[in-house]
């Protein structure tokens, strides 16, 4: 109901703003507006910061976070973009296959993140992929990197023995950003149907990511039971389509890994990263369970855009 | 092994006239699976992968299943699960189940009834139908329960009124309270709401079978499955 109300005074903030931009605030600029929503990211690449969030974190000294993808290092070269762990991995938006209208008033995105496997390399028996980014980086000094240069890793990622090096958030200088502020968030995604069209958005905090510790048990390099993070699963359609996920409709996947008892995500404790899941079928990495039919090779093609949070409103609670 | 070999969609026009009627306004049925796409996943997109396993205790070991094209019940496919069973104590309950999880949560309030065929083999002609041997699970993990009882838990059940009889059957259930309940008496598995709030966030739909073998007996359960629908 609250996305439905926003949703219909959109036009009229817009408006405002269109006449009086300097009391309302640019949407298109980073940093906190008061119109309804916050950037996070139009994923335009503007400002020579390819692949940094536009979000600028409250904290001046620290720097937007920027974007990665990830899967299963054994199968890392099957998806694009390759993530930061690979040899000539890296980030990059992709141009949307027609330019369409996002939020009302400002200009047709062109570009959005774009994950995929690629063609006829579909992944298979591992938990899936993601893209996503740290809301902030602090400054290095612990010899962790603060840009996706792909450089200097800092040794936190965990070898298990795969004979490949997995990503680990523990390679990024990542803080914990406080998201009181803000009621939720909004975005355009689309996903080809030919492949997997559902998702998982969710947010990773300190009882999730193995850079709180509580996940790891007091042991850094013990991630198996981290990332199980703060959720909704989402079915996607085959066009671009607006979706809301309010902080209070995101729980943790109740069946795996570190958990509470199921409880949204409270944004005032702060919150680390935030990441788009294409989860394979579950059964793949259930224990108990076989899949019908073998484990299925999936493939998938992703694109998620614009992506702003919902300001709580002024005053409220 | 006998099949009926009668069209679901036959059974429901002739049970339920006017169900496909658009002009009616009445919802549109809505096809969970009919294991006819080729691929593994079922047609309703909110449904992932369906994977089987053993309970009491809980293993893959003797569990397999797959698409089945030799005995079906409207052609060309159908699911199978086949698994061996050993029951070691009395009270356990060893049994076996076909299922398939939701990849994001469905709101099947507006539908009215659930249709579905089902040929099973047990291993032992039971000696009683009642508790019954095969059950619909309806699964809401996310639902809120009165007590708390993890999320694997959170499910209202139906017991399939299945006869020993051979061949195909098939069911139509209508979605009321009556027909589903908590899987057991006690107060901790009940979600609150029964189940009007499940049916708001369905995330798991299962086919347990409870061959309820002697203690010390042993065989196989075949369960196959096609044409599952909610009207």
């Amino acid at each position: 109901m609250v996305a439905n109300c926003l949703r219909k005074l959109l036009p009229w903030t817009v408006l405002l703003c269109v006449v009086a931009p300097v009391s309302c605030g640019k949407v298109d600029s980073p940093g906190p507006v008061t119109t309804g929503y916050t950037k996070i990211d139009d994923m335009e690449g503007q400002g020579g910061r390819v692949g940094r969030i536009a979000w600028a974190p409250p904290e001046g000294w620290a720097s937007p976070g920027f974007w990665t993808s990830t899967t299963d290092c054994t199968q890392a070269d099957r998806i694009l973009p390759e993530p930061y762990f690979q040899p000539y991995g890296g980030w990059s938006y992709d141009r949307v296959p027609s330019p369409y209208q996002t939020m009302p008033g400002i200009p047709l995105s062109t570009h959005a993140a774009h994950l995929r496997t690629k063609f006829d390399k579909p992944l298979r028996d591992v938990w899936g992929a993601n893209m996503g980014f740290d809301f902030a980086e602090m400054p290095s000094d612990d010899g962790g990197v603060t840009s996706p240069s792909g450089e200097s890793l800092d040794g936190g990622a965990s070898v298990d023995g795969k004979g490949c090096r997995q990503g680990s958030s523990r390679d990024f200088n990542g803080l914990l950003v406080d998201l009181s502020a803000y009621s939720g968030f909004t975005f355009w995604a689309m996903a080809s149907p030919i492949g997997r069209q559902s998702i998982r958005v969710q947010i990773n905090n300190k009882h999730t990511d193995p850079r709180g510790g509580e996940c790891t048990y007091g042991a850094p390099g013990n991630e198996q039971d981290c990332y199980n993070g703060y959720g909704k699963a989402l079915l996607l359609t085959s066009t671009f389509t607006q979706y809301w996920v309010a902080f209070s409709e995101m729980q943790q996947d109740p069946g795996w890994g570190y958990r509470e008892l199921p409880v949204p995500i409270e944004p005032g404790e702060g919150a680390f990263s935030m990441n788009f899941e294409v989860p394979l079928p579950g059964c793949v990495t259930d224990e108990i369970a076989n899949c019908a039919g073998g484990p299925a090779s999936v493939s998938f093609d992703v694109w998620i855009d614009d992506l702003y949070f919902v300001n709580k409103p002024v005053g409220g609670p | 092994m006998t099949s009926l070999k009668i069209p679901l969609l036959v059974v429901i026009t002739t049970a339920s006239v006017g169900c496909f009627d658009v002009s009616s306004g009445k919802p549109a049925p809505l096809l969970i699976d009919d294991f006819d796409s080729g691929d593994a996943l079922p047609t309703d997109r909110h449904f992932d992968q369906w994977r089987c396993g053993k309970y009491n205790p809980d293993t893959t070991n003797g569990c397999e299943c797959n698409y089945d094209p030799m005995a079906y019940h409207s052609p060309p496919y159908s699911i199978h699960l086949t698994a061996a069973i050993v029951e070691t104590e009395k009270g356990r309950n060893a049994g076996v189940q076909l299922y398939t999880q939701a990849v994001a949560s469905e709101d099947l309030s507006h539908l009215s009834q659930i249709a579905f065929s089902v040929m099973l083999e047990l291993p032992t002609r039971p000696i009683s139908l009642d508790p019954a041997v095969l059950y619909l699970e309806l699964h809401c993990s996310l639902a809120p329960a009165l007590g708390t009882a993890p999320a694997e838990e959170r499910y209202v059940h139906h017991p399939v009124e299945y006869t020993n009889a051979p061949g195909w059957q098939s069911f139509i259930v209508a979605l009321t309270q009556k027909n589903f309940s908590p899987p057991n008496t006690w107060k901790w598995s009940e979600i609150e709401g029964g189940l009007p709030t499940c049916l708001e966030r369905v995330d798991g739909i299962h086919f347990s079978v409870n061959p309820q073998l002697a203690v010390g007996a042993a065989g196989n359960v075949d369960l196959r499955l096609d044409d599952i629908y909610f009207q």
